[in-house]
């Protein structure tokens, strides 16, 4: 392991956050730690991944997002360190679809 | 870790199709559609434990329809996720001169995850025969219709009660029916 490999983990690891997102029709929380300059996009997308959903528009149009502690989170360029301030370790979202009817016809 | 472990066969216990008819046929005298939300733990054999009825502002109820809005269907999401519990199904009812068979519609504005069941019953919810109900389980892309005889072998329906509930914009609460 390099110098500089050491010393970009001994920065991460401190401020480390534990994220879980949960989607109701799974088993399993999708899990996942992340330094805290991490966008809360960044975590849709990738329990998006994991739980094989994506945004998309057809007829109707289809938008998963994240819910926390009861609240639609709306921006998603906020950090997970600016959500939850310096001292919280750990986190639960939930993972929500919206689906908006389209047009008929 | 696969989030949609692969399910064999579901167990719904009689209390659990007793308490979805007391909620869907009220909605179905009016003529309008309604519907509930099965949940239990994700397994091989899983068995629904817990029936949530979505209920006040946020759940649409009309002739063409049954919706629940996104900020509903959160709640139920953040309750059942420290249980253990996932969604199993979804059940909505069609009104009289309408199949108890899934829509273009139902097909594409509901939850599309493998294993998910979507139930249709007809008239308004006054078809108390699970046999003459629309059954269906996604997989792939779709959801596909689930024959008599695959129904039979995976799809029981022994004597038991369960949980049921209420979910709102507040949150999730015991609910009594009776």
């Amino acid at each position: 392991m390099s110098q500089i490999q050491q010393t970009q983990e001994s920065h991460a690891k401190p401020g480390a956050v534990e994220v879980d997102v949960r989607y109701l029709p799974a088993a399993h929380p999708f899990h996942q730690t992340y330094p805290p300059e991490t966008t809360l996009e960044t975590v849709r997308t990738a329990a998006m991944s994991y739980f094989g959903v994506q945004d998309r528009t057809e007829r109707d149009t289809y938008r998963y997002y994240l819910g926390f502690e009861g609240q639609r989170v709306t921006d998603t360029s906020q950090t997970l360190g600016g959500l939850l301030g310096e001292h919280r370790q750990g986190v639960h979202f939930e993972l929500i679809e919206e689906i908006t009817p389209g047009q008929a016809g | 870790m696969d989030p949609y472990p692969p399910i064999d066969t579901w167990v719904v216990p009689t209390g659990a199709v007793a308490a979805t008819l007391a909620r869907v046929r009220g909605p179905g005298e009016r003529g309008v559609e309604s519907g509930a939300f099965w949940l239990g733990r994700r397994a091989p054999r899983c068995i629904v434990d817990t029936v949530v009825i979505p209920s006040g502002p946020g759940v649409e109820e009309r002739p063409d329809c049954w919706r629940v809005a996104a900020e509903v269907y959160g709640e139920i999401s953040r309750w059942a996720g420290p249980q253990g519990l996932s969604l199993l199904g979804i059940l909505h009812t069609h009104r009289d001169r309408f199949p108890a068979r899934l829509s273009p519609a139902d097909r594409t504005r509901s939850v599309r995850a493998p294993g998910v069941l979507a139930v249709v019953v007809g008239h308004g919810g006054r078809d108390d025969d699970p046999g003459v109900w629309g059954w269906y389980v996604f997989e792939g892309d779709d959801y596909r219709l689930l024959d008599a005889e695959e129904r039979t072998h995976r799809i029981t329906m022994p004597d038991g009660a369960v949980s049921v509930l209420r979910a709102s914009l507040d949150g999730v609460e015991e609910w009594t029916l009776w």
